[in-house]
């Protein structure tokens, strides 16, 4: 449905994108995970051929994608990272405007309209100005403007933004309900744990390059970290730390601050047990203990050396 | 279309600006209008009579006739022949002249002495109203000099002299410029007009453009399938409508103060075709500053800098002549300038002449090419803008 080859755009010396590709399918979620900065909004701009790039390849619905492609535009939705609506025009008005701007047909439009803020639950607030809305509604208003004329794909930037945890998983309900109604989207964000909750495809992004892609699961599998252990509360001498290195499975050991043992361990079964077990026979004590499936923050963090939030 | 209708929607929204705007206008054009008719009809030319007084030492008859000049021109006030008395007079400001007519003041002016050796004059110092007693008195000497020389006794020279000051001559007005030499009441209407131009026009939509503008705004309009042609169409077209509203709120707001005066006058073309250029000047302002300003506040400082700097600059405000001559210079490159000159001249003449025609044209094309200036420059801004994005 979208294919990037090669995608390269420069500000001066900075290179924004560095031969990005990227394939993305029809009905998929596809996620842009990635830091700020690291090229996911400049993406998205060439994609929707708002920025004049350097070097590649960019086809939409395959055709390629140009400043003038009305035809393609009109089967696109886009959903800002800021909130793009008119100060001066009620909830009702400001999607009106803009899914007026894809549909001509009154009556069609109207009738998108009611669809768009009962499916993003501004029935209450259709009359009132934006600058009324809390921030959660009036990300809500951002999103009814971007897909009201039922785009075949969206594009969504960093949506969630400043969003409480409540609107944000009603946000996140509403971009899954959209798929199964059959549109394809783009969803950026630097939320790794939104992106593993909705996206079936993710590609992580690093200094404008693709630094992995793949399902979440593909993404995980490609690290050595399977299970993170940890072990709070517990005194070991240098010795016990060593030993505790040299169990099987186990290729990295940190104890922060002597009081918390953190464990990382390749997949294998009963790493918990084989390291509880030592911790028995030692007669050491320790508190709480718990293991951690590994998130695309390590996925991340293995790759680059840092966290994806730095 | 539903660009245009955005527009409209969001102009809908200041209208409240325009209104403010065009009362303001209303308000300070009716004032001005009546002041200025007012003091053009009525007190224009109104004969002033000062408070004198004469000290008839002669008892001649020239003494007499020159008495009797000025009780017919001025006040003569009854004064004691004091030098005391005069002075405090004087100096309380109850008179501001004093003839002296000094013993033996005929025989002086019949012997061929000089008017001031024969009657002398105490003023209040620098008034220049007692320079016209002065002369007032040294014609009727003169006159009676006059018709001396044409063979008539004193007696009867001064008798002729007196009563040729009662005769009123029959004047008649040759009004080569059709207005009586008075501008009509819709003149000052239009002269103050640029004013509501500028302050509606450019404020309401800078508003607009701010809007639009913003930069999330502006994104989701260039992913759209409306053309970006067709939007540029759609905003020339949408402001176009506020100029042409603006307009005729101002026209038919004339209707009602002016009672259509202007529409009976044989220059209403030229007053009309001058507004519209104004209005085209007003409204490119408002595009460039809408594209400049960075926020309301601002957007109110440019407003009023802009309405009422080029108002008083161009002579809006204040007449193009009490202007000095290096502002007229400056002022020369404004279009307020030419919208102002323009109505100045259609005011003072309701014939033009070839030379007056021309520099009425002249006044046109000098508003259009600012208007297109701005408009030009404005472009610049936006595809700047647009590149610095990208």
């Amino acid at each position: 449905m979208i294919h990037i080859e090669n995608l390269v755009k420069r500000y001066g010396d900075l290179v924004a994108l560095d031969h990005l590709n990227l394939d993305i399918r029809e009905g998929e979620i596809f996620g842009l995970l990635g830091p700020n900065g690291s090229g996911k909004t400049t993406a998205i701009n060439c994609l929707l051929a708002l920025l004049r790039y350097d070097k590649g390849e960019i086809t939409v619905f395959g055709k390629q994608m140009r400043p003038d492609s009305y035809d393609l535009k009109q089967q696109i939705g886009v959903v800002p990272q800021n909130v793009a609506v008119f100060e001066q025009m009620t909830v009702y008005e400001n999607i009106d405007y803009f899914c007026g701007l894809y549909i001509k047909d009154k009556q069609r439009r109207r009738e998108l309209v009611e669809e768009a803020i009962a499916f993003t639950g501004l029935e209450d607030y259709r009359k009132m100005l934006p600058r009324k809305l809390s921030g959660g509604l009036l990300r809500r208003l951002n999103i009814a403007c971007g897909i009201a004329h039922k785009p075949r794909l969206i594009i969504m930037d960093e949506p969630t933004v400043a969003v409480d945890p409540q609107s944000r998983n009603k946000i996140l309900e509403g971009i899954q309900e959209l798929n199964r109604q059959g549109s394809t989207i783009i969803y950026t964000s630097h939320y790794m744990e939104e992106v593993e909750q909705i996206c079936s495809r993710v590609v992580i992004m690093d200094h404008g390059r693709s630094i992995a892609s793949g399902t979440t699961e593909e993404l995980k599998r490609m690290i050595r970290t399977a299970e993170t252990i940890y072990i709070e509360n517990i005194a070991l001498d240098e010795g016990q730390l060593y030993t505790i290195e040299q169990l099987p499975h186990v290729f990295q050991v940190n104890y922060s601050n002597e009081q918390t043992l953190t464990v990382k361990c390749t997949s294998a079964n009963h790493n918990l047990i084989r390291i509880l077990n030592y911790l028995q026979e030692q007669g050491i004590s320790f508190g709480r203990v718990f293991s951690e499936l590994p998130t695309l923050n390590d996925v991340f963090l293995e790759i680059t050396g840092k966290e994806l939030r730095d | 279309m539903t660009v245009f209708k955005g527009y409209l929607l969001i102009i809908r929204r200041n209208i409240n600006i325009i209104i403010m705007y065009i009362a303001i206008f209303a308000g300070v054009a009716m004032m001005i209008q009546k002041a200025a008719q007012k003091e053009m009809v009525t007190e224009n030319f109104a004969a002033e009579k000062l408070n004198v007084a004469v000290m008839n030492r002669d008892g001649s008859v020239l003494g007499d006739t020159l008495l009797a000049m000025l009780e017919r021109d001025q006040n003569v006030v009854e004064l004691e022949d004091d030098i005391t008395a005069i002075q405090e007079a004087l100096y309380y400001r109850d008179i501001e002249y004093v003839l002296v007519i000094p013993e033996g003041a005929q025989q002086s002016f019949l012997d061929g002495d000089t008017s001031e050796r024969v009657v002398q004059s105490i003023t209040v110092p620098d008034s220049t109203m007692s320079f016209y007693v002065d002369s007032q008195v040294n014609a009727l000497m003169n006159q009676i000099r006059t018709y001396q020389a044409g063979g008539f006794s004193f007696e009867e020279a001064c008798a002729e002299s007196l009563l040729l000051g009662e005769t009123e001559p029959d004047i008649t007005l040759i009004d080569i410029n059709g207005n009586a030499g008075v501008r009509a009441d819709y003149n000052y209407f239009f002269g103050y007009m640029p004013y509501a131009f500028l302050g509606a026009t450019i404020m309401t939509i800078s508003l607009v453009i701010m809007e639009f503008k913003n930069r999330d705004i502006q994104r989701r309009m260039q992913s759209c399938s409306v053309p970006f042609l067709k939007q540029n169409i759609a905003t020339v077209a949408a402001f176009l409508l506020v100029g042409c509203v603006i307009w005729f709120c101002c026209i038919l707001l004339h209707a009602i103060m002016c009672r259509g005066g202007v529409f009976t006058d044989k220059n209403s073309g030229y007053y009309l075709i001058n507004s519209i250029c104004c209005m085209l000047v007003a409204l490119s302002l408002g595009y460039l500053t809408g594209m400049l300003s960075g926020g309301p506040a601002a957007l109110n400082g440019m407003n009023n800098v802009l309405s009422l700097g080029l108002c008083f600059l161009g002579g809006i405000f204040v007449p193009i002549e009490m202007l000095g001559s290096t502002v007229e210079k400056i002022a020369r490159f404004l279009p307020t300038y030419w919208y102002s000159r323009i109505n100045g001249i259609l005011g003072d003449y309701s014939v033009l002449g070839d030379e007056l025609r021309a520099t009425v044209y002249k006044g046109y094309v000098i508003q259009i090419l600012f208007a297109a200036a701005c408009f030009g420059l404005t472009m610049m801004v936006r595809r700047r803008k647009i590149q610095e994005k990208n």
